[in-house]
């Protein structure tokens, strides 16, 4: 921090020193972590791309294989920097009121489609997977992001429970007609001063178990903030190895009950 | 040419291309994802050289060094440090706690095959006795003792340090800011200049008999110690 700064912040309230210090090391975090993630994917391609300029006769089998990965790692870029311009477009426009692109929102046909995704993601795991869903209920908001949301914690459940394990995806009104949704699973969980922080941008419980998981790091952070884009609050139960619990909670001005016609 | 390298790091894609690079250049590759692994692998062969990522899930790679350099059978294999460029400070914990060398990711795999070369080197180049000749220099790991043929050389801690580093790590160009690090470890409120300096008192305790001329400076990157100076 440079030296006008530290004049302008000796004239601040503490607590506004504090804030401002805060944010200075977040942003540093921020930084130093989108980097951290890049530089895998990056050493990769590199690393093939300057072996490969150095030879001469090319092993056509090798090669196959070498681009798929290389492929894969641009992948891996690509998907980081979506979620980052996701998380950058969600936090600008955070304490806005729910405007005209929103829309209805069927959501049962949105968690089916998700519910086949994470059929599909789970594979060979063979997850039980349970969807209970109030058909007519639907929210007003903005389709992707609340995609988003829902796939995040979604996919979430199957990458953190091991295989043959039971995920319950529910959709429902509670007594005071806001939208409830929940996701339920019998995985790892996590030690409960893990939670208050799980939603936090690139934070991992440990390296061992999000290794090879395919995220970003930013879907919890993401999950949050459309969340907040929806006025909504996001509760997390867990407890290690027995399972964890996300509930979403939508208030009832957005939940919708169509009347059947 | 049979040297088996053993990389320790947890991300396959990275141990894919590594292999892809240094099976191309002649080496055998042994894989973990992590200390344990690592364990099992050097249960079967002990490897010539280990690549260790920082970062590793479970052991730490700066514990796992440190594992490794209390068990007779593996304190002697160097150990080259996979690292972040963030872990600024971990890269020289790594070398107190017996690292030999560090590569930054993304790092060029011919970089990385010149540095293995060099340290593959070096474990040849110390003989039995623990000593290191080059013509009629000889340095003494053990007494610490530098002699130019009958002549018995007088040399500040720094000035050993600095002078083993160089006979160690032969032909390579090394920076000023990489001889800080190496050879001053820790005590890093060091400017560029003091290896200068350094490296200028070395070369006039060298002299008398010409062996001065082994030091060569390399204008705008550093200093290499030259095995056969012209």
């Amino acid at each position: 921090m440079n030296h006008n700064m530290q004049k302008l912040l000796a004239t601040l309230p503490d607590p506004v020193v504090k804030h401002i210090q805060h944010l200075e090391r977040m942003r540093q975090d921020f930084v130093a972590n989108v980097s951290h993630e890049l530089r895998t994917p990056l050493t990769v391609i590199h690393g093939y791309l300057e072996t490969l300029l150095d030879q001469h006769n090319y092993d056509t089998t090798s090669l196959q294989k070498i681009f798929l990965q290389m492929q894969q790692q641009t992948l891996r870029m690509e998907n980081l920097i979506e979620d980052l311009l996701l998380l950058a477009h969600l936090e600008e426009h955070e304490n806005e009121e729910i405007d005209n692109n929103s829309k209805k929102i069927v959501v049962t046909d949105l968690l089916k489609t998700i519910s086949n995704e994470a059929k599909e993601l789970s594979g060979e795991l063979n997850h039980h997977i349970q969807l209970k869903i109030e058909n007519n209920l639907s929210l007003i908001g903005y389709e992707d992001e609340l995609r988003s949301l829902f796939s995040n914690i979604v996919f979430n459940a199957v990458k953190y429970t091991p295989a043959r394990g039971n995920i319950t995806i529910e959709w429902y009104h509670d007594e005071k007609n806001r939208g409830i949704f929940k996701v339920i699973d019998t995985g790892i969980g996590m030690a409960k001063e893990h939670i208050p922080r799980i939603t936090e941008r690139f934070y991992r419980v440990d390296k061992a178990r999000s290794r090879d998981s395919g995220g970003t790091g930013l879907g919890l952070a993401i999950a949050k903030h459309v969340l907040l884009r929806h006025h909504g609050e996001l509760t997390i139960e867990s407890e290690p190895g027995a399972g964890s619990t996300f509930t979403c909670i939508f208030p009832s001005e957005i939940s919708v009950v169509i009347k059947s016609s | 040419m049979n040297i088996k390298i053993l990389i320790i790091e947890d991300e396959v894609a990275i141990r894919d291309m590594v292999r892809f690079a240094l099976e191309s250049a002649g080496f055998s590759l042994m894989e973990a994802g992590d200390a344990r692994e690592a364990e099992q692998q050097i249960a079967r062969h002990i490897p010539n050289l280990i690549l260790l990522d920082w970062m590793l899930p479970g052991l730490s790679g700066v514990d796992y060094v440190k594992q490794l350099k209390q068990k007779v059978l593996t304190r002697d294999i160097p150990i080259i440090m996979l690292t972040a460029k963030a872990e600024e400070d971990n890269k020289i914990k790594g070398l107190e706690v017996g690292a030999d060398d560090y590569i930054t990711k993304p790092f060029s795999p011919r970089e990385l095959i010149a540095r293995i070369k060099t340290i593959l080197r070096r474990s040849l180049l110390i003989t039995p006795d623990g000593i290191i000749h080059v013509d009629d220099l000889h340095l003494d790991t053990n007494t610490h003792q530098v002699t130019i043929k009958d002549r018995s050389i007088e040399l500040a801690p720094i000035e050993y340090k600095l002078l083993y580093f160089l006979m160690t790590h032969q032909d390579r160009i090394y920076s000023r800011e990489q001889l800080l690090d190496h050879v001053w470890g820790r005590e890093n409120y060091i400017d560029e200049r003091t290896v200068d300096v350094q490296i200028r008192r070395l070369r006039n305790q060298l002299k008398p008999e010409g062996y001065d001329i082994y030091i060569k400076t390399v204008h705008g990157t550093g200093y290499q110690f030259i095995r056969k100076p012209t």
